[in-house]
């Protein structure tokens, strides 16, 4: 494979981020137009492909989580026929044609990033189809155009001139669940 | 204690259900009877595997979410040379695949159906020809196990106890069925007189395999593992576990065993084995939490 | 993940104003879709947002999408509003007009058409008018008073009475005591938030309008401090914010202990206090000020006195133009008056008399509130206060003047004393400081008490607002009308018409409320959703939401005056008759009195289109007015705002010239100044009775005190950035992302053996109502307190919730519990309550 020539990650910004809810509902209505009155059954959540995640262990904290576009990524490791692939963007891809929606993938993400479409029957996370198209079209994905924080970026981290590499460099920054080893490119700030 | 209302469950998310327990005790039940099928190579025992290795494998496919596109994804996969011959789900169906069709030929040899004659006959008797049925069954089997211990999602299955287990839990189904089949004279209990010793050993072995598992996981530094030992123990999952999988599914069944011959009763003790074989996956499937993310 | 150290570094400030939105927008303009400007009301805030509609495709919750309006004043965008389109063909929307067929309260109700409901509420109201006379029919709303006044006022009744009492009217009375009449009302003063370099917040969680906290971030992203008072922990302490914990209800001796720091350690605004409060005013031993007219025989009384160190006295009152209106200070401008002056004054008739000035008594006041006592009231840690007090100081900070200030029956001291504390540190109209917002100066033609917008005239009842008589200075104080619905004091109420807002999540006691309305002749609710106040009313009539209407106004809470439009041109979804709430009330109005409609110009609109045209007009010519008056100025200028209206939906018409109040042009105080010493209080026997020109913390009237370490907490509720309003309360995306839980701290639940999300009873101490909700057990609530969300569950409506829909119906509402006390003369309501914490048994 020839070296990785980009590599495109989110950014979450935990000490801008007033846990509006806007990127959820973003995410919802984006990718995900047909689950709008209804939620991922079997749970109380709404169609989208954030979650959150509160803890107050030492200081509370609120956590907007999604897939983490792993480097080593377990549910492209754990699918039978290779339908979670890694695109030229260094993003975790779904081709649906491969996929017979054993869930496998789901079980296997540490960060409970799928969730199982009542329609398709396919493993669905970030990035779905909606902001996929965003993205082509040059734009950036719903949750970042959506949050009236500033609390999220989207970009290449492996050009040091991008938004997200700059804020990177700039802040002190940490990646979830290491101990998983699955390289993951979500960048959370923790302190400006 | 953690909070297990706190922590999502794997059921929520990835839907591992009843029908992925019974798939795996029927896949368990078939594979460790091929095993044990070295030493018996009777028909009925041989029938009784094919169509529970059938069954499990149906299971597993009506469970896909997108069963329509098997077809097109296998050849899809092929074309783009995507197959992942990393992924235990990939080895599992091959596996499966194999078990199937040999276990029909198997029984169609038995049953004299196609393959006819005593040529045939030698060889379903061979010590080759079992050699493989025996091997290709524990694969199964352990692929069963290594199924679970690749959801990294899921720590409590994150452990190589689990195929371990599978495989003693397994060899205790199929010699409950074996004793079933003896109790009803459908085999020759002449070939099958260590199996009563045998249950026994297997039961110790697998009491101690799930106390390991249980010990590990509550060890275990994370909190998802500790999570799904917690609610064997004393949490959602208890009752199953408590009643279902030690007392009735292991406990009774050894000293029941060890007190009596009655054929009424070890015909129950049979049962009672083979379903707590099942309600083991059951509760271990249904114990699996996330890990959390921030603790 | 290690929970984020807070790095009080300055930031590398990231990009603020580089919208990814805004790409999308254009983009999507591009491919054929339209942009049409939005005033935000999915809460009370008004924010600027975008609806982007697919033109050609019919309207659904997929061809109309939300933005923020890019660079809007008060750009908005939130979890409330991103939810907007899940109301539009919600469910449960109310879809037809509804008539009670069951027993009040019952819930039962049949389908009615557009004319009989409007005819018989029509019949029912000319029966009750001519019977009992205008003033007994009452009306009142939420974010559409503006709407309610049109069948009340023209009718000739003086009540229509705003919600203020149970959200700002503390705040509202606070500043008046010490800015005075003109800047007190919401959004008149406010923090300068993009410029501000440390902010305060007591009892404001900034969950609410996100117009404001994106302006605030502006100032947080140049490393801006801030600072939450709160007995819960608000979700923007999440972030880089402080949290500080303080006891419900003591937050006076908080602010009094900063002052008294400040004081004590010399960090005051001596010169600011000295030239632009009345610390340096004399004030006689009984409390008044000492006048002109005390010292000279013809002097005058609204000229004060100030003495320099010397001994040494001057004059300083307002200058006054032939009108009588007030256009500068009159005053020697050289004078160097003494802050701590006390001595004695020779009055006219040659007695002396003890005097000293305003600022030594407030001294003296605060100098009760160590940081060690208030430590001990507060349990705020006395070295924290002397920090923030420092901070305060050192950054020339700002305490937030509030929005939500209806708390613990003591908020009109608390928002006087928070007043005082900024006039303390001489932040006043000043860059980062609370300053005056600027107005557009745009008049929309509308109907008031006896006038229409056509320059009709016309006399009203003879009776006074009805919550005026019981609650003279109050902001808008509507259960006084219930009150009199059931006791027929001060005057009798019949009728009663519900605009916009649910009553049973804004009022505090709820069975008072229930057994109020009960009583109600006439009950008529105008809503979107079955609220649980619909089950109460005789008529429940569907009305249009902000994406249905057009409207023109000034963008509210902003620094600079700016206008706005609001046309997102969306109808309500095919098989709902809603119609716009100003046509429904109108139509009543015509049907049962054709001569008082026309008093604001209305005949018949049969359809939308058509009130739409006459209603919309008022708001086009005042616009037109503002335009042509702009354009005379300054050539040009008026097709600039046309233009900035046409493509951004907003203009700014006057931008924010800091530093003139109170340094070139007087407060609305009696000595133009900011009063640290409130001359108001001593005005009028019943305010000064309520309360005193100088207070300081004076413990909760408004519910019993909660026993220390029992089973007993005071309920405080407040609001959050994702749900929490009316109409977001129903919505899908709120079944997840919604709170209706009751937080409790650690300490509290162990002691209880409570555990978390274990269903508990709530009984309220005062009320004995009780109820049942999930707990979660939190370190974001003070020990001794337990919180709920305001408009978070506790839904009771009784047969309109859909089976989907009983999420609502989880939680509590805090206002089972409260008392319902209100502030003498002021009025403001305490929604804060006293409950016990019961295990549920079994
Ligand atoms: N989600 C949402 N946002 C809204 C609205 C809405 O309906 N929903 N409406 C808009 C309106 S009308 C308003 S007025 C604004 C209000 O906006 P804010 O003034 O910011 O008010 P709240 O968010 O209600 O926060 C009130 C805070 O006061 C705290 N509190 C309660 N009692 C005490 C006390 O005794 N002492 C102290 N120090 N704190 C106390 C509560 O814990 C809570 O955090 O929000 C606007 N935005
Ligand atoms: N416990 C507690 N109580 C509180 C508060 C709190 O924080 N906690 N906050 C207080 C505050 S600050 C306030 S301002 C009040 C607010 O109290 P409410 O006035 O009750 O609050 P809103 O959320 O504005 O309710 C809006 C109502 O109008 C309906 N509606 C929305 N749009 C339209 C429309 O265009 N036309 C019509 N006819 N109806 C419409 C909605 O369905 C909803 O019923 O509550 C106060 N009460
Ligand atoms: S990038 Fe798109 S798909 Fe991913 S979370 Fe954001 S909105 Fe959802
Ligand atoms: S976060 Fe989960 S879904 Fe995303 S790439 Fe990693 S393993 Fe796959
Ligand atoms: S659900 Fe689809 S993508 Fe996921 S592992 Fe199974 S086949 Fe692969
Ligand atoms: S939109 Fe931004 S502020 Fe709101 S929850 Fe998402 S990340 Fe947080
Ligand atoms: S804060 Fe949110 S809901 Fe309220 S007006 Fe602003 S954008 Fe709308
Ligand atoms: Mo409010």
């Amino acid at each position: 494979m020839a070296a990785k020539t980009k590599q495109l990650a989110h950014l979450f910004d935990a000490t801008q981020c007033i846990s509006c809810g806007a990127c959820i509902l973003a995410c919802s209505q984006t990718n995900f137009p047909e689950m709008m009155n209804r939620n991922i059954p079997g749970t109380n959540l709404p169609a989208s492909n954030i979650k959150v995640y509160r803890s107050e262990t030492n200081r509370p904290v609120n956590l907007l989580v999604q897939c983490q576009q792993c480097e080593n990524a377990p549910c492209v490791k754990t699918c039978p026929f290779g339908a979670n692939y890694y695109d030229e963007n260094g993003l975790v891809r779904n081709d649906p044609s491969k996929c017979v929606g054993c869930n496998y993938c789901i079980a296997s993400c540490p960060y409970d990033a799928r969730w199982s479409h009542p329609d398709s029957g396919l493993p669905v996370k970030c990035i779905s189809e909606g902001c996929m198209k965003l993205i082509q079209d040059g734009q950036q994905p719903a949750c970042v155009q959506a949050c009236p924080a500033e609390a999220r970026l989207f970009g290449d981290v492996l050009d040091p001139k991008s938004e997200i590499s700059q804020k990177i460099a700039s802040c002190r920054t940490e990646l979830l669940m290491p101990n998983k080893g699955t390289k993951p490119n979500f960048y959370v700030v923790v302190s400006k | 204690m953690i909070e297990l209302t706190s922590l999502t469950p794997q059921l929520q998310a990835a839907h591992w259900g009843w029908t992925i327990a019974i798939f795996l005790w029927l896949v368990g039940l078939a594979g460790m009877g091929f095993f044990l099928n070295y030493w018996i190579r009777q028909k009925n025992f041989v029938y009784v595997l094919t169509v529970s290795g059938i069954v499990g494998t149906l299971l597993v496919v009506s469970h896909l979410g997108r069963m329509l596109n098997l077809p097109i994804a296998v050849f899809s996969s092929l074309m783009d040379l995507a197959l992942n011959l990393q992924s235990w789900m990939l080895i599992g169906i091959c596996l499966l695949s194999i078990l199937c069709i040999a276990s029909v030929f198997y029984s169609f040899i038995c049953a004299g159906i196609f393959f006819k004659g005593e040529k045939w006959q030698a060889m379903a008797q061979s010590d080759w020809f079992n050699g493989i049925f025996a091997l290709l069954g524990v694969c199964c089997t352990i692929y069963s196990g290594f199924l679970l211990t690749q959801a990294v999602g899921i720590s409590l299955w994150n452990t190589a106890l689990i195929p371990l287990l599978w495989i003693m839990s397994g060899m205790a189904s199929s010699i409950g069925c074996i004793e079933l089949l003896m109790i009803f004279k459908l085999i020759n209990p002449d070939t099958v007189r260590w199996s009563r010793r045998t249950a026994f050993w297997v039961e110790i072995a697998e009491l101690f395999t799930i106390f390991a598992f249980v010990h590990v996981a509550l060890g275990s530094a994370l909190t998802g593992a500790r999570a799904g030992a917690e609610s064997l123990i004393s949490g959602p999952q208890s009752t199953m576990f408590w009643f279902g999988v030690i007392i009735f599914g292991s406990v009774i069944p050894l000293l029941l065993n060890l007190l009596t011959r009655s054929h009424k009763i070890l015909a129950c003790s049979a049962v009672l084995g083979i379903i707590g074989a099942l309600l083991l996956r059951a509760s271990i499937l249904f114990a699996g939490y996330y890990d959390p993310i921030i603790f | 993940m290690k929970g984020g150290a807070v790095a009080a570094s300055m930031a590398a400030a990231p990009a603020l104003n580089n919208w990814a939105f805004a790409k999308k927008i254009e983009k999507l303009e591009k491919e054929g879709w339209t942009k049409h400007p939005v005033a935000c009301t999915m809460c009370g805030a008004f924010c600027g947002l975008l609806a982007m509609r697919k033109d050609g495709e019919p309207l659904s919750e997929h061809s109309v999408r939300i933005f923020p309006n890019p660079g809007h004043p008060q750009q908005g965008y939130c979890g409330r509003s991103a939810a907007a389109m899940w109301v539009w063909n919600h469910p449960l929307r109310l879809r037809k007009p509804l008539k009670r067929v069951g027993e009040k309260g019952a819930g039962q109700f049949e389908e009615v058409t557009w004319d009989e409901a409007l005819n018989d509420i029509a019949a029912r109201l000319k029966d009750i008018v001519q019977k009992n006379g205008a003033s007994s029919v009452v009306s009142t709303s939420h974010s559409f008073s503006g709407y309610s006044k049109w069948l009340t006022f023209p009718l000739g009744s003086p009540n229509n009475i705003g919600h203020q009492s149970s959200c700002n009217a503390g705040g509202i009375a606070g500043r008046n005591l010490v800015f005075g009449k003109g800047f007190d009302g919401a959004g008149k003063m406010e923090p300068d938030y993009a410029n501000l370099r440390y902010l305060i917040l007591i009892g404001r969680s900034m969950g609410a309008s996100m117009g404001a906290l994106h302006t605030l971030n502006q100032a947080r992203a140049n490393g801006a401090k801030v600072v939450s008072i709160d007995p819960r922990m608000p979700d923007i302490a999440y972030g880089d914010a402080d949290w500080v914990a303080i006891r419900p209800g003591t937050d006076g001796a908080f602010v009094a202990s900063l002052i008294n720091e400040m004081i004590t350690q010399g960090t005051a605004d001596l010169s600011f206090i000295e030239k632009h409060t009345n610390g340096a005013y004399l004030i006689k031993e009984d409390g008044q000020p000492l006048t002109q007219s005390d010292i000279c025989s013809n002097g005058s009384k609204s000229m004060y006195v100030v003495m320099d160190s010397k001994g040494n006295i001057s004059f300083r009152g307002l200058k006054k133009n032939e009108k009588g209106i007030v256009v500068g200070f009159d005053e020697d401008p050289a004078f160097k008056a003494d802050l701590n002056a006390g001595s004695t004054v020779k009055l006219a008739d040659g007695t002396s008399i003890p005097v000293k000035s305003a600022f030594v008594l407030v001294k003296e006041k605060m100098a009760e509130y160590t940081p060690e006592k208030t430590s001990e009231i507060t349990g705020i840690p006395a070295g924290t206060i002397r920090r923030i007090a420092k901070e305060f100081a050192d950054f020339k900070g700002v305490i937030d003047d509030g929005w939500y200030s209806s708390k613990n029956g003591t908020d009109v001291q608390l928002y006087q004393l928070i007043s005082i504390a900024n006039a303390i540190n001489g932040n006043i109209d000043a860059k980062g400081g609370l300053v005056v917002t600027a107005g557009a100066g745009l008049k929309v033609p509308s109907v008031s008490a006896g006038k229409g917008p056509n320059g009709e005239t016309w006399k009203m009842a003879p009776e006074k607002r009805i919550d005026k008589i019981v609650y003279p200075d109050a902001a808008g104080t509507f259960k006084v009308a219930l009150e009199a619905a059931a006791t027929g004091k001060p005057y009798p109420v019949k009728a009663a018409f519900f605009v916009g807002t649910t009553m049973f999540h804004r009022e505090a006691n709820s069975q008072k409320l229930a057994d109020h309305l009960k009583k109600l002749e006439l009950c008529v609710v105008q809503d979107v959703l079955p609220q649980e106040i619909v089950d109460y009313a005789d008529y429940v009539l569907p009305a249009t939401y902000f994406l249905e209407r057009k409207d023109i106004s000034g963008v509210k809470w902003a620094l600079d005056g700016s206008i706005y439009l609001s046309d997102p041109q969306l109808t309500p979804p095919k098989d709902c008759d809603a119609r716009h709430d100003v046509w429904i009330l109108l139509e009543i109005l015509r049907r049962a009195f054709p001569e008082r409609a026309e008093r604001v110009g209305y005949k018949e609109c049969k359809t939308a289109e058509e009130f739409n045209q006459y209603f919309n007009a008022f708001a086009q010519r005042g616009y037109d007015k503002l335009v042509a008056d702009c354009e005379k100025a300054v050539p040009g200028w008026g097709k600039q705002i046309c233009e900035d209206m046409a493509t951004k939906g907003w203009s700014t018409i006057k931008p924010k010239v800091y530093d003139v109040y109170p340094y070139k042009k007087p407060f609305g105080t009696p000595s133009g100044k900011a009063e640290i010493y409130s001359f108001k209080s001593l005005s009028n026997p019943a305010c000064s009775k309520a309360v005193s020109p100088i207070t300081g913390y004076v413990p909760a009237p408004a519910y019993t005190a909660p026993k220390p370490n029992s089973n007993e907490f005071v309920l405080v509720s407040g609001k959050n950035c994702q749900t929490c309003s009316g109409l977001n309360m129903f919505t899908e995306p709120t079944r997840y992302l919604g709170d209706r839980t009751v937080w409790i701290n650690p300490e509290d639940a162990a002691r209880l053996g409570i555990k978390n999300h274990e269903i508990v009873e709530i009984e309220g101490i005062d009320t004995k109502a009780k109820g049942r909700a999930a707990v979660t057990v939190t370190k974001k609530v003070i020990p001794g307190a337990v919180f709920a969300f305001g408009f978070s569950g506790g839904v009771r409506t009784k047969n309109l919730l859909d089976p989907n829909y009983q999420f609502v119906k989880e939680g509590i509402n805090s206002h089972w519990f409260a008392t319902g006390y209100a502030q003498p003369f002021f009025g403001n309501v305490a929604n804060n309550c006293s409950v016990r914490i019961n295990k549920v048994r079994g």
